[in-house]
C-alpha cells in the first residue's frame, strides 16, 4: 500500500479535548487510509471516537476544548500535491474549499440536519455556490437535478419544501442531494441510517453505494451496525476508547475476527436462527472516558485476559495477514 | 400567510373587548369618585353646609352620568369611543381624556422606541461578541455589566445620574425635556441640541435594563444554536464563518427576542412612570399616576385601555414577524 494511492492518510491522530475535569482523549494514534472509490467502515460503541475521528478530518472540531495534537492528516493521491489538513488554517480558505467542495460530510440526524428557517432549495443551492462558478439559476437547476438523483419524487416542487415538511427518509435524501452536489472525492457519512426506519435505512443504504459507483468517490461510513458494514464497507476498523482494536477487509473481518472485543461484538447480535439462547454480551460498561487507563484498554472486560494484558504496556499492533491489523497481546 | 394575518387580528377584537371590561371595572372599584373630593373641598374651602355641597356635587354627577350603574357608565363609555373616537372628560385636566392622552403620547412613544430600538441593536450586538467570544475577557466584563444593568432598579439610576450631571460636571439644567428658557421658543438647531442634551438622560436609563436582558438572552440562545445540528452541517458545506454566523446561527436565535418585543412597547410606556416621575418627564406614565391617585376615572381607564392596545398590537406584530422568519409557524 503506497503512500500516494491513497486519497486520504490520517497518521497517528490524536484529538484532545481539554474539559473541567480533566483531559478526554477521543482520539489516540488512529492511522486510517482510504482509497479513491472505496469504502471504509468505522465501527464502535458510542464515545469511542468515530464522530471525534471525522470531525478532525473536516476540521469542525469545536475548539476550545477540542485540539487536535498529534499526527496527520495527508490529503491528496498525488504524493507531491498532497496536503496536510492539519496544517491548514480550519477557517482559512483552503480549508473551507476542501471541506463541502472535495470532502463533504453527513450526519446523523436528518431531523435536525438542516436549518429550518431556509427551503432545501435554498440549502443545497447554497453549498453549490460555494465551491462552483456558476448562476443562482444554473444552481437551482442543478440542485433539482441531484433531489432528482436522490429519488426524490416531484423535485422541481419539492426544492422550494421547507425541512419540516419532508419526512425522516426524504430529507436524509435531501442532505446526501447536498453533499454530493459538488462531486466530492470523500463523503464521510456518520451513522447517516441511525435516526431511520429499517425499510428506510436499506433504500439509503443502497442510494449511496449506486451514487458511489456513479460518481467514483470514497466513502468512509461510521456506524455502530455490524450490519450496515457488512452491506456497505470494503475496509473495516473497529475503534474503542479511541485507538483502532482491529483493520481489516470487511471479509476478513467477518470471518476471521481477531480482537476479543470484536468477537464478543459478533456474538451480541442476536439471530434469528437458533432459538431459545441467551444472548451473549461484553461484561462491563465503557470505562469513563476521563480515567486514565494505561495497558490494554480492553483488558478490564476481557474475556481472554493474560498476564500481559494487565500490565502497563500498550498491547502492539500485529499484522497478522496482509491488511488484517490487531492490537491485542493474544497475537503477539 | 394572508389568511394567518386576518385571523390573527379578529382574535384582537374580542380579546380588546373583554380586557376594556376589566380596565372599566378595575378603575371603578376603590370607594368613591373624583366628585367625592370636590364635595369635601366645597365643604371646607367654599364654606357651604353639608346639605348644599352635597345637592350640588349630586347635580354635577347627573351631569356627567356618574349616578348610572356601572354596565350603564360602561356602556356609554365604550359607545363614545367607538362611534365618535371620544374617550370621556378628565376631572383633573378638565378636558377630554383624549387631549391629555396624545399630547403625552408623543413623547412616550418617541422615548420609548427610542430606547426600545437602542436596547435591542447594542443587546443584540454584545450578545452574539459574548456568544462568539465565550469565556474571553469581553464576554466575562460585558456578563459582569449586565448583571449590574438589570439589578439598578431605573428611578434609581435616574437620581445617580442626576446628580453626577449638576454636581460634577455641572450642567445647568436636568429633568424635563428642555431648558426652561427654550420651552416656549420655536423649533430651531439651539433648541434641537438643547433637546438632545435632555433627550438622552430617560433613553439611556429605560434602554439600560433592556440591553442587558436581550444581550443575557441573546448569548444563551447563540451558544444553544451554535451546538445545533445544522450549524455543524453549514460548516461543513465549507461556507465562511460569517456566513454561518449571520444567516444560520443568528436567525435562529431571534425567537425569543422577537417574542419580547410585543411586551416590551407597554413594559417600557408605563414602566417607566417612576423614571419619568423623577425625571419630571411629559410622558403617560406620571399622569397615568395622578390619574389614578386623584380617581379621575375615565382619563385613568383610557391610559389602561391605550396600554393594552399597545400590548395586543404589538404581540400580533411580534407574531407576525416570527411567522415571517420561520416557516414552521406559518402552516400550524
Amino acid at each position: 500500500m503506497e503512500t500516494n494511492s491513497c486519497l486520504i492518510n490520517v497518521k497517528g491522530l490524536c484529538t484532545y479535548f481539554y474539559t473541567d475535569d480533566g483531559i478526554v482523549k477521543a482520539v489516540d494514534g488512529v492511522n486510517l487510509k482510504i482509497r479513491r472509490g472505496e469504502t471504509l467502515g468505522v465501527v464502535g460503541e458510542s464515545g469511542c471516537g468515530k464522530s471525534v475521528t471525522a470531525l478532525s478530518i473536516m476540521r469542525l472540531i469545536p475548539a476550545p476544548p477540542g485540539r487536535i495534537t498529534r499526527g496527520e492528516i495527508l490529503y491528496g493521491e498525488n504524493k507531491e500535491k498532497s496536503v496536510d489538513l492539519i496544517r491548514l488554517d480550519s477557517r482559512g480558505s483552503k480549508m473551507r474549499n476542501i471541506r463541502g467542495g472535495e470532502i463533504a460530510m453527513i450526519f446523523q440526524e436528518p431531523m435536525i440536519s438542516l436549518n429550518p428557517v431556509y427551503t432545501i432549495g435554498d440549502q443545497i443551492i447554497e453549498s453549490i455556490m460555494v465551491h462552483q462558478k456558476v448562476t443562482k439559476k444554473e444552481a437551482k437547476e442543478h440542485a433539482i437535478k441531484m433531489l432528482d438523483r436522490v429519488g426524490i419524487s416531484d423535485p422541481a416542487q419539492r426544492v422550494d419544501d421547507y425541512p419540516h415538511q419532508l419526512s425522516g427518509g426524504m430529507r436524509q435524501r435531501a442532505i446526501i442531494a447536498m453533499a454530493l452536489s459538488c462531486h466530492p472525492n470523500l463523503l464521510i457519512a456518520d451513522e447517516p441510517t441511525t435516526a431511520l426506519d429499517v425499510t428506510v435505512q436499506a433504500q439509503v443504504l443502497e442510494l449511496m453505494k449506486e451514487l458511489q459507483q456513479e460518481f467514483g468517490m470514497a466513502i468512509m461510513m461510521i456506524t455502530h451496525n455490524l450490519g450496515v458494514i457488512a452491506e456497505t464497507s470494503d475496509n473495516v476498523a473497529v475503534m474503542y476508547l479511541g485507538k483502532i482494536m482491529e483493520y481489516a477487509s470487511a471479509h476478513d473481518l467477518f470471518h476471521h475476527p481477531m480482537h476479543p472485543y470484536l468477537q464478543a461484538l459478533l456474538k451480541s447480535i442476536p439471530s434469528i436462527v437458533g432459538k431459545g439462547e441467551r444472548l451473549a454480551m461484553i461484561k462491563g460498561t465503557v470505562p469513563d472516558p476521563l480515567s486514565i487507563l494505561r495497558g490494554c484498554l480492553f483488558a478490564p472486560r476481557c474475556l481472554e485476559i493474560k498476564k500481559i494484558c494487565q500490565s502497563e504496556e500498550e498491547p502492539p499492533v500485529i499484522e497478522v495477514e496482509k491488511g488484517h491489523q490487531v492490537k491485542c497481546w493474544l497475537y503477539a | 400567510m394572508i389568511s394567518y394575518i386576518i385571523r390573527r387580528i379578529l382574535y384582537v377584537i374580542p380579546l380588546l373587548l373583554a380586557v376594556s371590561i376589566v380596565c372599566f371595572v378595575i378603575i371603578q372599584l376603590p370607594p368613591g369618585d373624583f366628585l367625592t373630593a370636590i364635595e369635601s373641598q366645597l365643604k371646607s374651602q367654599a364654606g357651604l353646609s353639608e346639605e348644599e355641597s352635597r345637592k350640588m356635587v349630586d347635580e354635577m354627577r347627573k351631569t356627567y352620568g356618574l349616578d348610572k350603574s356601572m354596565p350603564v357608565q360602561y356602556l356609554i363609555w365604550i359607545k363614545n369611543i367607538v362611534t365618535k373616537g371620544d374617550f370621556g372628560y378628565s376631572f383633573g385636566y378638565r378636558k377630554p381624556a383624549q387631549e391629555v392622552i396624545w399630547e403625552r403620547l408623543k413623547w412616550t412613544m418617541i422615548i420609548a422606541l427610542s430606547a426600545h430600538l437602542i436596547s435591542t441593536l447594542v443587546g443584540l450586538l454584545i450578545g452574539i461578541y459574548s456568544a462568539t467570544h465565550q469565556y474571553s475577557l469581553g464576554d466575562h466584563l460585558s456578563t459582569f455589566l449586565a448583571f449590574i444593568g438589570l439589578s439598578f432598579p431605573e428611578f434609581f439610576t435616574a437620581l445617580v445620574i442626576m446628580y453626577l450631571l449638576v454636581f460634577r460636571f455641572r450642567v445647568p439644567h436636568v429633568g424635563g425635556l428642555s431648558s426652561p428658557e427654550y420651552v416656549l421658543a420655536t423649533w430651531n438647531w439651539a433648541k434641537f441640541v438643547d433637546f438632545l442634551q435632555h433627550f438622552w438622560i430617560p433613553v439611556v436609563i429605560s434602554g439600560v435594563a433592556g440591553v442587558a436582558r436581550n444581550m443575557r438572552v441573546m448569548r444563551a440562545n447563540l451558544l444553544d444554536v451554535f451546538r445545533s445540528q445544522y450549524v455543524i452541517t453549514a460548516r461543513a458545506k465549507g461556507l465562511k464563518e460569517r456566513i454561518v454566523l449571520y444567516k444560520h446561527a443568528v436567525v435562529n436565535a431571534l425567537h425569543p427576542i422577537i417574542a419580547y418585543q410585543g411586551v416590551a412597547l407597554p413594559y417600557i410606556v408605563q414602566g417607566t412612570m417612576v423614571t419619568a416621575i423623577v425625571l419630571n418627564l411629559p410622558t403617560t406614565g406620571p399622569a397615568f399616576y395622578d390619574a389614578l391617585v386623584f380617581q379621575d376615572t375615565l382619563l385613568a381607564g383610557s391610559f389602561l385601555l391605550m396600554v393594552t392596545v399597545v400590548l395586543v398590537i404589538g404581540n400580533l406584530l411580534s407574531d407576525l414577524i416570527l411567522a415571517w422568519i420561520d416557516p414552521r409557524i406559518r402552516y400550524d
